[in-house]
């Protein structure tokens, strides 16, 4: 079968695509401890936290190269483990676009399409993304190369436009009224949050250079982070801390707030455009990788034949949670779950594969060589 | 599939697109939607009585035959809420209130003593509402009294009241608040908001014969300021005081400064008019001369320190300004004299940051002016100990006031009209 493939490039801008649709949505900076001006000390200390979260998987990754996060801990744990993991990963990406999926719908029904009932807009939703993700990786990763610098761009832009309502006073004093604790339980809060790494020890098989796993991982965290801060930024400094708190889209209200000698308003439809492409584009990413996780589990070569499953279970829970509670206003238990999978996904299997790999690796040489 | 079927396929997909994509869900056509341009929110019988002003699309064109007053239509709707009071206006109304283009918030005086923040919350939720919009107290009066003045030449009387709004930034007594804004200060610890005010005045009778017996005779006026504690109002800055409040809030883009003429310097090049005889006015001119000052830009340095314990406000204000209007009996064109202007005009400023200093200190007790955040960036760890009984710390402060005028303009003539050069 031929592995399709993925430029360097195109899995950054993929990684930066799926974190900054969390961004510009909910900003979550903006409400995790100290949960004030120094919001972005903590974004610019979750790099160092988010490099130690990560690392067990980026250990993995580039020992398993040829291998996707499935195969490698069905290799490392054995069959019946291997596929339990490989079927919580599975549960994770589908709760993962379950949770996007519901997000977006209220972001439409509440910014756009008042009146259009759930159903419709998820729907549509949910058939644009499964298309997208029925035609792989490759279409994942030029997509990812098209949109992400047009999103960017828009992002720029509007902060430029809105810089007249930016009062950067509102940013003193720094670190004076946070302490080290609290910097840093909210650093660690976000590297959990950075759930979107683990699509690269997804893609790491499609990879057209497997040397520069590192250096993908690093970029795109560095790149992310600092478009994260860049929002976190503008909207501190327009709302001001606590307006931007109780606000649900920050940058979004930011947008609204853009009046140039009351020719250049209401302009945020143009953000919502890339608001939208940004969560279709992590939308399509959790049904491919969730398509393509339960395809190893099962030992079928093609995710496809998932994909239809996959996205309609999607659909149907995320209409049956959006019909019943608003994700976004009421984050809890949600959140909470969340995090719990996030750690359990990105940290503790991780490193106890880690530690199983230590103990097995001669074992795992003898039975077949690792192609780095 | 045959490159025909393939065809036939994309041509049924475009047209179920065409069908599915035109979101009739939410359609809002013109003819069904009544847009609001003017909120007046009050309370009566302890519900809240909201009116809104309503384009009138069938006259809302320029057309010199149709009145003014059937341009717009005014709505009223009572409820326990915000919303529950717009909701209810659609029983009486045939269209549904469309939000997105009301530009003015007009909060009735009762109202805005009884406070305002919780009642607010509809317009933060809403999304259709926009946070750009103004928010005014209607002074000494009910919200509902002022809407409906037009005494300026917009077709609309909420055109009207949004184009006296954005003179603020050619008149520094009064202030434009949005809504965004307003929350900022609400929302700040050390600061209490200031809002702007709008009072309808009866106009003088000015062509009786072809004026129509409506309130055209009144017109609006926004000058001075709503103190807030919070979320209540307490009381009003001046027109004159709300110039020393911009300054201080560094917000001041335009304004007049007038002052009398200082006496200090005589010309010797220049002669005054001679007097005629018994004619008192003359004279009066030449001793109480004005100079008005036009700002044409202002930067406020503020600083504060803590002074044998005690918290010590410094200002340095700067002006960059032009000469307005000269009464007096002064010769402009001399670089001594324009000095002595200068420092007059510095004077009057600092006596109008004085004004509105003391009468935030001593009759409101409360800082509207930021200077607790400004103490907040520069003492952080004394800040945490203090910033509950701030209002009480500010209202013991001292200050000093630090006033530079520099004039940069003298306009089209060197002396003034009631002076003939000579020589």
């Amino acid at each position: 079968m031929k592995i399709e493939k993925v430029s360097s490039r195109q899995v950054i801008f993929l990684i930066i695509a799926f974190r900054i649709a969390i961004a510009f949505s909910y900003l979550p900076a903006i409400n995790v401890p100290p949960g004030n001006q120094d919001s972005w000390i903590v974004l610019i200390v979750s790099y160092l936290y988010s490099t130690l979260v990560c690392s067990p998987l980026l250990f993995l990754g580039n020992r398993f190269s040829n291998l996707t996060l499935i195969q490698y801990m069905e290799k490392l744990f054995g069959k019946v483990v291997g596929k339990i993991i490989g079927l919580f990963y599975t549960i994770f990406f589908i709760l993962g676009a379950v949770y996007f999926v519901s997000i977006l719908s209220e972001i439409v029904r509440i910014t756009m399409l008042a009146e259009t009932p759930y159903w419709i807009i998820t729907l549509f939703m949910i058939l644009t993304c499964m298309y997208v993700a029925s035609k792989g990786v490759e279409v994942l990763g030029r997509g990812a190369e098209f949109f992400v610098p047009i999103i960017i761009s828009v992002i720029i832009g509007l902060v430029i436009l809105g810089f007249n309502k930016l009062d950067f006073k509102v940013l003193l004093p720094i670190y004076k009224d946070s302490t080290f604790r609290q910097i840093n339980i909210g650093a660690i809060d976000i590297a959990f949050k950075f759930t979107d790494v683990l699509i690269l020890s997804m893609i790491i098989p499609n990879l057209e250079n497997k040397k520069e796993i590192n250096k993908i991982f690093f970029k795109s965290l560095f790149y992310s982070l600092s478009i994260v801060i860049l929002a976190v930024v503008v909207s501190q400094t327009s709302l001001g801390i606590e307006q931007a708190k109780h606000a649900n889209f920050p940058f979004f209200t930011f947008t609204r707030l853009i009046d140039i000698y009351r020719i250049i308003q209401r302009i945020e439809s143009i953000y919502i455009m890339v608001w939208i492409i940004s969560n279709v584009g992590k939308i399509t990413g959790y049904l491919f990788f969730a398509s393509l996780s339960i395809s190893q589990v099962l030992n079928k070569n093609k995710p496809n034949t998932f994909i239809i499953l996959i996205s309609t279970i999607t659909y149907i829970i995320s209409l049956f949670l959006i019909n019943r509670r608003t994700v976004l206003g009421v984050k809890q238990p949600i959140e909470n779950i969340t995090l719990i999978l996030s750690v359990i996904a990105m940290f503790i299997i991780p490193l106890i594969a880690l530690i199983v790999y230590f103990f097995r690796r001669k074992t795992l040489k003898d039975k077949e060589p690792i192609k780095n | 599939m045959s490159i025909n079927s393939k065809k036939v396929l994309l041509i049924i997909l475009i047209i179920l697109m065409s069908i599915f994509l035109t979101s009739c869900w939410n359609s809002r056509e013109l003819n069904t939607l009544g847009i609001v341009i003017m909120i007046g929110i009050d309370t009566e019988d302890d519900e809240i009585l909201l009116t809104a002003e309503i384009i009138n699309p069938t006259s809302a064109e320029r057309d010199m035959n149709v009145p003014m007053q059937s341009r717009v239509r005014y709505v009223q709707g009572t409820g326990d809420s915000i919303s529950d009071a717009i909701r209810n206006i659609t029983l009486k109304l045939d269209r549904r209130i469309f939000l997105s283009h009301n530009k003015v918030f007009i909060i009735g005086e009762e109202f805005a003593k009884r406070g305002i923040v919780d009642f607010l919350d509809f317009l933060q939720r809403n999304n259709e509402h926009r946070e750009t919009s103004y928010f005014l107290v209607a002074k000494d009066s009910k919200a509902y009294e002022v809407m409906g003045v037009n005494g300026g030449v917009n077709n609309i009387p909420g055109g009207y009241l949004l184009e006296l709004v954005e003179n603020y930034e050619h008149n520094g007594k009064t202030r434009s608040l949005t809504m965004t804004e307003f929350f900022k200060y609400y929302y700040d610890k050390s600061n209490q908001p200031v809002l702007g005010v709008v009072k309808s005045e009866k106009r003088a009778e000015i062509n009786k014969v072809s004026s129509t017996p409506s309130n055209v005779d009144y017109f609006l006026n926004v000058e001075g300021g709503a103190v807030f504690n919070k979320e209540k109002l307490i009381g009003y800055y001046t027109g004159k005081e709300m110039i020393g409040f911009n300054i201080i809030v560094d917000e001041l883009k335009r304004g007049i400064i007038t002052f009398d003429t200082p006496n200090g310097y005589i010309d010797r090049l220049s002669t005054t008019i001679p007097p005629i005889e018994g004619d008192v006015s003359s004279t009066k001119a030449k001793e109480h001369g004005v100079t008005s000052v036009e700002i044409l830009s202002s930067k406020t340095k503020n600083n504060i320190e803590i002074v044998d314990g005690k918290v010590h406000f410094k200002m340095k204000v700067d002006i960059k300004g032009g000469l307005a209007e000269e009464t007096g009996d002064i010769e402009i064109s001399n670089r001594e004299v324009i000095k002595v202007v200068e420092k007059a005009c510095s004077e009057e400023i600092k006596k109008q940051i004085e004004l509105v200093l003391k009468k935030a200190q001593k009759e409101f007790k409360q800082d509207t002016f930021s200077i607790g955040a400004l103490f907040h960036r520069k003492y952080p760890e004394e800040w945490r100990k203090i910033s509950d009984n701030w209002n009480n710390i500010f209202s013991e402060m001292d200050y000093t006031i630090d006033v530079e005028t520099k004039i940069i303009r003298i306009g089209l003539v060197n002396t003034p009209s009631n002076r003939i050069k000579g020589r």
